[in-house]
């Protein structure tokens, strides 16, 4: 079995394009939800978002391949410039391992349209609806089916010959994307993976929240006695996985290694977690196992802490059973950038990373009373150093997806 | 040795279900009606699915547990732990009509007044959700979305997930609003098995190839499968241009291939030729098989069964 590991990272988020300025937000409690932008749907209960608002024609990358970069679809700029920066942070020469080369990505709304009003054109969708004609339908789909995302990245980087997925598992599709590409490098079937989440600003995902009641009306709380829900945003997290000895061969920067992975189903609702936590509890323990660690060797938790009412009690409800008295400091970076869907994992698991490198965890912003039903220290408003070698990134979605991933740092055997 | 082996399959397409062992039948029909497959009729399928609360959930759900349902009536279920069972659905359209009709409901019924369940509805992984929901399966579970090829892909990942083994039993779905697909995948251990599959994925193939000729991509498969294309049965679905230019790089090749093309039956039409492959290993043919599925974005998918169960 191959050992995998990190060579490379990238992240898009409210307030950030580019690890760099992420790392420096995230580690400083900086909170980057508010207001949204947008002017219609006035009357909506709840009108708090994250955007990336500074991302604009400076930051586009050249046409290519035919695909001319400023007409593609949000989503899919937004992963193009995180995989274009991915890759140069890693420093791989393409040409070298084109070949042996996958790449798979998570998404929840999938493609969106070009100017963030409704997630995929509305107009388009009424003729869509009301023709008979098939033809006509299937041929208006052609581009706005979420598999075109990867048919437009591998276009464009030109990734001929390379395996794809796109995993549209909501909330958790980040890990499990990066769990696909973990088990082809660790069985041999791949040398490296492209892997990651995206979602841009959806107005579908924020009207329906607000109908579920899940959306804060100020700012996300994770784990706090009077939170109120989520801030639903933006974003695209990126990793490049390579087997370690193909990393040490080329002297690559190695972040971190991904030890493992776990995954579960809840099979109980469609919006409301079992209230057992065993799906959780399940995912978390199999991710320990399948990593080889045990769960006094897990120095932090990167806690899925949506911020909602039933999320971050189930979700201590679970840590609890698994850790016992022995919870190592957990803490929710959506309480700073918002909930980003389908690229939240992956986001989170660049920002594991980066806590490994840097040896500091970062805080729950916005805490203000401790809640009895989420009794676990979450690092409340600041960051706190210290060393981490061990950490466990929990994801779980609408429809009971739950996922967790072992993030560590590299040692040599 | 452990092998990697499919038991059955079954649909539910266009208000009809039915099991592997009618799909040439199915085939014959769609060939000679004009015009393509319908959607499925959601009135039909509460109806058909008695005591479940369907309310608002939508099309594909519903088709999806109709073919569970007839796999369940089939009695597939019986000796299944479904607590470990894995669930992998791929789909073209996935959520694009959901999403439709909950942006049309916006616009009628304003945006603090839409029904929050036809939100859920627009969520990719609603479909496999509820069939996990109503069948208490609760192994692996996720929703693939990449094209025509995503149902293939979903036997692909089932392929792969056994080897590696992070599953030893797992139903791999396509999904569209004209139907569903389920096939049982199980790992097979002569000694430890007491039901003897059907067939066997010998091998896999998912690339991008981008828009390379018809020439390439079957010099591709040909490395990739080391075979000789003219010694196996060849079941070729696709989009339209691609699948065509292939067919016709095949003919001028003079091997013989059974195309299924156009019937807008998107990722269920590669587990339609799966089906037939499944029937004809069911009446003891024993040449390895070859199932391709080509897809506008430049991807193709394809898998190698081989015989020898029966």
């Amino acid at each position: 079995m191959n050992r995998v590991v990190v060579t490379g990272i990238e992240v898009m988020a409210p307030g950030s394009i580019g690890k760099d300025a992420f790392w420096e937000n995230i580690s400083n409690g900086k909170v980057f939800t508010g207001p949204t932008s947008f002017d219609s749907f006035n009357d909506l209960r709840v009108k708090i978002s994250g955007e990336i608002k500074d991302f604009n024609k400076s930051h586009y990358l050249a046409d290519r391949n035919g695909i001319k970069f400023a007409e593609i679809d949000r989503s899919e700029k937004m992963t193009i410039k995180s995989i274009n920066m991915a890759l140069e942070d890693s420093k791989l020469n393409l040409d070298d391992i084109s070949n042996k080369m996958v790449i798979s990505l998570g998404s929840t709304m999938g493609k969106s349209s070009q100017k963030a009003d409704y997630q995929i054109n509305y107009n388009l969708f009424q003729n869509l609806l009301q023709s008979k004609d098939q033809n006509l339908c299937n041929n208006a789909i052609k581009n706005l089916y979420p598999g075109d995302i990867l048919s437009t990245v591998c276009k464009y980087f030109n990734f001929k010959n390379m395996e794809s997925r796109l995993f549209l598992n909501a909330c958790a599709a980040g890990n499990y994307s990066i769990g696909w590409g973990y088990d082809r490098i660790k069985h041999g079937d791949a040398q490296v993976a492209i892997v990651g989440g995206v979602d841009s600003f959806s107005l579908t995902a924020l009207i329906g929240f607000n109908r579920l009641l899940s959306l804060t009306s100020d700012v996300c709380r994770p784990f706090d006695k009077n939170r109120k829900g989520l801030v639903v945003s933006e974003g695209c997290g990126i990793l490049i996985l390579e087997d370690l000895e193909s990393a040490l061969r080329r002297k690559a920067h190695i972040y971190g290694e991904i030890k493992g992975y776990g995954l579960s189903i809840d099979a109980y609702h469609i919006t409301a977690p079992r209230p057992d936590s065993s799906g959780p509890i399940s995912s978390m323990k199999e991710a320990l196992q399948k990593s080889q660690i045990s769960p006094e060797d897990i120095d932090y938790i990167s806690a899925h802490g949506t911020g909602t009412k039933l999320n971050d009690k189930i979700e201590s409800k679970a840590i609890c059973s698994v850790f016992g008295d022995k919870i190592p400091p957990v803490s929710s970076i959506k309480s700073m950038i918002g909930h980003s869907l389908g690229a939240s994992a992956a986001i989170e698991a660049v920002a594991c990373v980066l806590m490994i490198q840097n040896n500091m965890i970062t805080p729950t912003a916005n805490f203000e009373e401790p809640d009895e039903d989420c009794p676990v220290d979450c690092v409340p408003n600041v960051s706190r150093e210290m060393k981490i070698d061990n950490i466990l990134s929990n994801s779980f979605a609408f429809g009971g997806n739950n996922s967790s991933l072992v993030i560590s740092r590299y040692k040599e055997v | 040795m452990e092998k990697i082996a499919i038991y059955s399959a079954f649909y539910y397409i266009e208000d009809f279900g039915f099991n592997y062992m009618q799909t040439h039948d199915f085939v014959r029909k769609v060939n000679e009606k004009s015009g393509n497959i319908n959607f499925c009729s959601i009135e039909k399928l509460t109806q058909s699915l008695g005591n479940l609360n369907t309310r608002l959930v939508d099309r594909q759900s519903l088709t999806l547990e109709a073919a569970a349902k007839l796999a369940e009536d089939k009695g597939m279920f019986d000796d299944i732990d479904r607590h470990n069972l894995s669930v992998i659905a791929g789909s073209y359209s996935s959520a694009i009509y959901p999403s439709a009709e909950f942006n049309l409901s916006i616009e009628e019924k304003g945006a603090n007044f839409v029904n929050p369940t036809s939100f859920t509805n627009t969520v990719g992984n609603a479909v496999v959700s509820r069939l996990c929901i109503w069948n208490q399966f609760r192994g692996k579970v996720y929703a693939l979305s990449e094209g025509v090829h995503s149902g293939l892909n979903a036997i692909i990942d089932a392929y792969y997930n056994i080897k590696y083994k992070n599953s030893t039993q797992i139903l791999a779905c396509a999904t569209e609003e004209i139907g569903s697909s389920i096939v049982f995948i199980n790992s097979y251990e002569k000694e430890k098995s007491e039901q003897q599959p059907i067939c066997y994925i010998k091998n896999c193939y998912s690339r991008y190839l981008g828009h390379v000729s018809a020439k390439e991509c079957i010099c591709s498969l040909e490395k990739a499968f080391d075979a000789d294309l003219k010694a196996v049965d060849i079941y070729l679905s696709g989009d339209f241009d691609i699948a065509n230019d292939i067919l016709n790089q095949l003919e001028k090749d003079d091997i013989e291939v059974q195309p299924l093309i156009n019937k807008n039956m998107f990722s269920i039409t590669p587990i339609i030729d799966l089906g037939r492959c499944l029937s004809n290993y069911k009446n003891k043919l024993t040449k390895d098989s070859l199932i391709i599925c080509g897809d506008a974005g430049g991807f193709v998918s394809a898998i190698q069964l081989t015989g020898g169960a029966n």
